[in-house]
């Protein structure tokens, strides 16, 4: 309301209000006379009574003021929307409403004539109008779930002006290349109540409800939702496509597991692009992209389009792309999906991946053995096996006794096996941290010369530093009698579980593995709640207790990152160790000798190098964090090219920055916070070289990262509404499917004041009549 | 102007009190033997007249010849029987002039009291006088028991007006001095007058063996206070104007006025005067009625 009109109404109203002092006034004008006999009496009344009936008038002509001015209030609408605001201001009684809108890139799905997002936005409109016809006292804020989303957030009293701000802030507004879960969704919009001292307090999460982002059964949801504050009424208010079927999407990906881990020059590289479709109706004709951005050209290579004729509903099709990469460095592969009339959602549509081409992956292989022959070392097996295939893995193995392997060479290493170690020295033991620290892979195979108390001792837990090994160790069960003879007694693999990824693919081949025999081998004392530890069983022997014959624990570490504008702490992944519980020769086991080793072993280094090279590819708005080789480059400054989607989001097209350098170890990292990785793409790093550094260009080099919609969420199905309503309904959460919902709901500030005026006239009338009666003025 | 007295004399209410007789508690002096106790017992008597006998009379007064003569029943009357003397003083003041709404003021009330007191009183015979006062006694009219004289009386009431202020305890010393016989005293009025004064008069006239009746005539509003809108009210016999909200004061001022009201009776008794309060809506002839009745009973 304007303030001359709002100043217009107070006029009215205070002239209202004064009838009662008005009336009383002429009142004592009006009067008849009688003459009077018995006057003695009555003037003795009134000397006797003159304060009190002054009193008493005076209190009954403020209450018939007061009433005058809740009459007002409750029937004058123009009045009430100036006075409302400023009686709730005074009272407190203002309506605090935090909208949180889900910018998840699924929200940009396009069905008919416009977007889930773009619904969004109207409903947020819709919302304002709602706010500002009730003529309350309010305050309002529109946030995205991650903090520092443009525009955002404004928290303001809301009036047409506020109202007109905010439409041009929604214009603005696109859906972003993250995807919130639910939890955040909530979170968000709860954290920004912490300051809200407000009476009523309104949360509103505007999201498409996917199943895929709104694991409502899931644990941590559930105490999300049983934390929620009594005070703060929560609506879901569902934007999603209203035909629960409309799932047509196509997406494309391409899984590192899948392809060559380690990328050699002028070696074939395998790349498998996963295209699938998440419709209920056959896609056809579906074209595939592929670009290959090398570090040293301004322009990338185009591979010819791949057309899958038809794609079967939910079902996936695999391309197999041989680039060649013809030097060392940090290549950027995109792939991108034709427009199809059956995508819905353009934003999956596309995958970029960041390559390393090295000259090869650097296994180190440490044996536990005095003598410094390699061929009676234990590490001759692995040694072989890894080797066969190194033309085509690009391994590169090193062999070295644990008592002269130097620390520089562990922490220069990708991949670490101990066979047959327990005893390094505490530089050893500290550069071996720092290369887990890194995210460094270690596979540990006890052997037949390790002292259980010296290995535990050794790789167990310390006073300062968590275990690394994913279990203690005990003396070794089993006998060697009667190998090679049918007496023999030996173990094999249980071939019945292939869940874990090291393994999985196995389990179509897993008659390899039917004739490897372990006659002797370590058990092990799992953690209490070994996998709250990171630890769990890879493999397992059919003996009757199951031993664990392969064991896996990640490592993990509390790392302080910066979020929007304040730091939290948040736990992030680092190594990975493999302990497999038999020797790496053949002393214990026939396994060296056999088919599946070979294959296995490079698998092995595979997967422990593959995770780290993924960590130049993040789902967008991770952070990204990734060792700076400080001999070869300088830690500033280091100039990092966005790609255009963050152009177009508003977040910056170039930024400067300094390799963050890790005070425990010393490494430099350049790292990329998440919200620096909010978008999509391919991010163009360059970093300048260190003058007269070995094996390096002079000047500058260009790295690839790269950032992707998480495509786990390109599965567009719905919650069904009524589900949703009910399972919502049981936390005390309102589902809306359009704003009337929430206003038929929401206890707004006005229908609350309103029902406060109105109690309060009756209240004041009641009081009134009473105290008339009282004062003997209604007596008849 | 010449008939006017007889609105004071109400067929209606004098039907009921000629039926009964005007009895005086105490032993006045000059009564009739034989309707009124005499202290003069044996003492010859003057025939005065007859009249026709009423139920309740003595059969022993029954003139037996002419009975035989008329077949009709007659009593002998004699002179001693007018000796009783009545003194009607009715109050003149200002405050009398006040009359609510529909009802009649309190002086006519008044005045209606008085005629139908003294018509009764002539009706057997008795001496009644009149004495109009308010500061003073303003007209006088002396003790007659010819049935004439209470035309006499009430043109002296209807021809008085009300304009001053009440002054009765200077009218009671003087009446007593005054009075040589003694007889009933009846005082109508409003009695807004400091008790104190009112029961040093009564008082006084107690000491000369009167026996003294007092009618305290009140208006109806007067002992309600009903008014609901602003009012102002005039003070009568000189008290100032005030305008009040009746409705705030309502509960203090009545409590004041029964404060007085009672006081007045208590003392008024307490000085061995007889007190009723008549209100202008009350039935004259019931209210007279049930007075006379109970001061019959006590007599016995």
């Amino acid at each position: 309301m304007p303030f001359s009109a709002f100043n217009s109404a107070l006029l009215w109203g205070a002239g209202l209000v004064s009838v009662p002092i008005v009336i009383h006034l002429l009142n004592r004008q009006r009067y008849r006379v009688i003459d009077w006999a018995a006057m003695e009496w009555l003037l003795r009344a009134l000397k006797q009574n003159r304060r009190r009936i002054l009193l008493e008038q005076l209190l009954l002509l403020a209450l018939r003021c007061l009433i005058i001015l809740l009459i007002v209030l409750a029937v004058s609408k123009i009045y009430f929307a100036g006075a409302a605001g400023l009686i709730g201001d005074l009272a407190g009684a203002r309506t605090d409403w935090v909208v949180v809108l889900d910018d998840s890139f699924t929200m940009g799905q396009t069905v008919g004539a416009e977007s889930c997002f773009e619904r969004a936005k109207e409903e947020v409109s819709s919302l304002l109008d709602q706010i500002i016809e009730s003529q309350g006292s309010h305050s309002f804020a529109l946030l995205t779930p991650q903090a520092g989303g443009r525009g955002l957030p404004q928290t303001a009293r809301v009036d047409r002006d506020f109202a007109r701000r905010m439409e041009n802030t929604l214009a603005e507004l696109e859906p972003s290349d993250l995807a919130h879960s639910s939890g955040t969704l909530l979170e968000r919009g709860i954290r920004a109540f912490e300051d809200s001292e407000a009476d009523n307090r309104k949360l509103v999460v505007i999201s498409d409800c996917r199943v895929r982002g709104w694991r409502l059964e899931d644990a941590a949801m559930q105490s999300r939702l049983q934390a929620i504050d009594e005070d703060i009424e929560v609506h879901i208010l569902d934007v999603g496509p209203t035909a629960m079927d409309q799932t047509a999407n196509l997406s494309v990906k391409i899984d590192l597991r899948e392809a060559s881990s380690v990328f050699v020059p002028d070696m074939t590289a395998e790349l498998v692009a996963i295209v699938h479709n998440h419709g209920d109706e056959v896609a056809r004709n579906v074209e595939l992209d592929c670009y290959i951005q090398a570090p040293d050209r301004p322009e990338p290579t185009v591979r010819p389009t791949h057309v899958f004729p038809e794609i079967p509903p939910g079902d996936s099709v695999e391309h197999v792309f041989f680039p060649q990469f013809e030097r060392e460095g940090v290549y950027a592969v995109t792939f991108k999906l034709g427009r199809h009339p059956q995508d819905t959602l353009a934003a999956d549509n596309v995958h970029h991946v960041a390559i390393d081409v090295q000259k090869g992956l650097r296994l180190l292989l440490i044996h536990g053995e005095i003598a410094e022959d390699r061929r009676r070392a234990s590490t001759h097996h692995l040694r072989l096996a890894v080797e066969t295939g190194r033309t085509e893995m690009g391994i590169v193995p090193i062999v070295e006794p644990a008592r002269l392997v130097r620390p520089q060479a562990i922490e220069s290493a990708d991949v670490i096996v101990l066979a047959d170690v327990d005893d390094l020295d505490d530089e050893q033991m500290a550069a071996l941290r720092r290369f887990l620290r890194r995210g460094g892979g270690l596979a540990i195979f006890p052997g037949e010369q390790v002292e259980p108390d010296r290995f535990n001792a050794l790789f167990g837990e310390q006073d300062d530093a968590p275990a690394i090994a994913p279990a203690q160790i005990e003396p070794p069960v089993g006998t060697l009698e009667g190998r090679g003879t049918t007496e023999a007694r030996f173990v094999r693999l249980d071939l019945t579980e292939f869940t874990h990824p090291l393994i999985e693919g196995f389990e179509e081949v897993k008659v390899l593995f039917q004739d490897v025999r372990f006659y002797k081998h370590v058990p092990v004392i799992l953690p209490m709640d070994h996998e709250d530890h990171g630890v769990q069983i890879v493999a397992s022997y059919d003996d009757v207790d199951q031993s664990p014959a392969v064991l896996e624990r990640r490592l993990y570490e509390t790392r302080t990152v910066q979020r929007g504008d304040e730091q939290v702490e948040t736990e992030v992944e680092t190594g990975r160790v493999i302990m497999v519980t038999t020797t790496a020769d053949d002393v214990w086991t026939n396994w060296p000798t056999r088919m599946s080793y070979p294959i296995f072993m490079p698998i092995l280094v595979n997967y422990l190098y593959t995770e780290r090279a993924s960590r130049r590819n993040v789902h967008a708005g991770s952070p990204l964090r990734h060792r700076l080789d400080t001999m070869r480059y300088k830690p500033s400054p280091i100039e990092v090219i966005l790609p255009e989607t963050a152009q177009e989001q508003g977040i910056g097209a170039q930024r400067t920055l300094e390799a963050v350098t890790d005070p425990e170890t010393g490494t430099g990292y350049i790292a990329l916070g998440e919200d620096f990785t909010r978008s999509a793409g391919i991010y163009r790093v360059t970093l300048q070289t260190v003058e007269d550094a070995d094996d390096a260009p002079d000047g500058e080099v260009t790295e690839f990262f790269a950032a992707n919609v998480d495509h786990d969420r390109s599965d567009l199905r719905r919650h069904e509404p009524d589900e949703l309503r009910r399972n919502l309904a049981a936390a005390g959460v309102n589902y809306a499917g359009s704003v009337t919902d929430i206003w038929r709901i929401a206890d707004v500030s006005r229908a609350g004041l309103w029902r406060y005026v109105l109690i309060l006239l009756g209240c004041t009338l009641a009081l009134e009549s009473f105290l008339g009666w009282k004062f003997g003025h209604h007596k008849r | 102007m010449a008939d006017e007295y007889t609105k004071y004399l109400d067929p209606k209410v004098l039907q009921k009190i000629t039926r009964l007789e005007l009895r005086a508690r105490l032993i006045v002096e000059g009564f009739i033997s034989g309707r009124h106790k005499s202290p003069f017992h044996g003492f010859s008597v003057e025939f005065a007249q007859h009249r026709e006998y009423v139920p309740g009379d003595d059969i022993r007064h029954i003139d037996w010849k002419l009975w035989s003569r008329s077949d009709r029943y007659y009593i002998k009357q004699y002179e001693e029987e007018t000796n009783l003397r009545c003194y009607i003083l009715l109050d003149i003041s200002e405050s009398m002039r006040y009359g609510s709404p529909d009802h009649m003021n309190k002086f006519d009330y008044a005045s209606s009291v008085a005629g139908s007191l003294a018509f009764m009183l002539l009706q057997q015979q008795d001496a009644v006088s009149l004495s109009l006062f308010d500061t003073d006694i303003r007209r006088y009219v002396p003790p007659s028991g010819h049935p004439a004289h209470i035309k006499t009386m009430l043109n002296e009431v209807v021809s008085t007006s009300q304009e001053r202020k009440t002054e009765m305890e200077s009218i009671f010393h003087n009446l007593a001095e005054k009075i040589p016989r003694r007889g009933v005293v009846v005082v109508i009025s409003d009695l807004f007058a400091p008790v104190e004064s009112i029961v040093k008069g009564i008082q006084h006239l107690r000491h000369k063996n009167h026996d003294v009746i007092i009618f305290q005539v009140l208006d109806e509003y007067e002992l309600t206070f009903p008014f609901q809108s602003n009012t102002m009210f005039d003070g009568l016999e000189g008290y100032p104007e005030v305008v009040v909200e009746p409705r705030a004061l309502r509960e203090a001022y009545l409590r004041e006025f029964e404060d007085f009201n009672t006081d007045l009776r208590r003392r008024c008794i307490g000085s061995n005067a007889d007190f009723v309060q008549l209100t202008n809506t009350d039935h004259l002839d019931a209210a007279l009625s049930e007075f006379l009745a109970s001061r019959e009973a006590r007599a016995k």
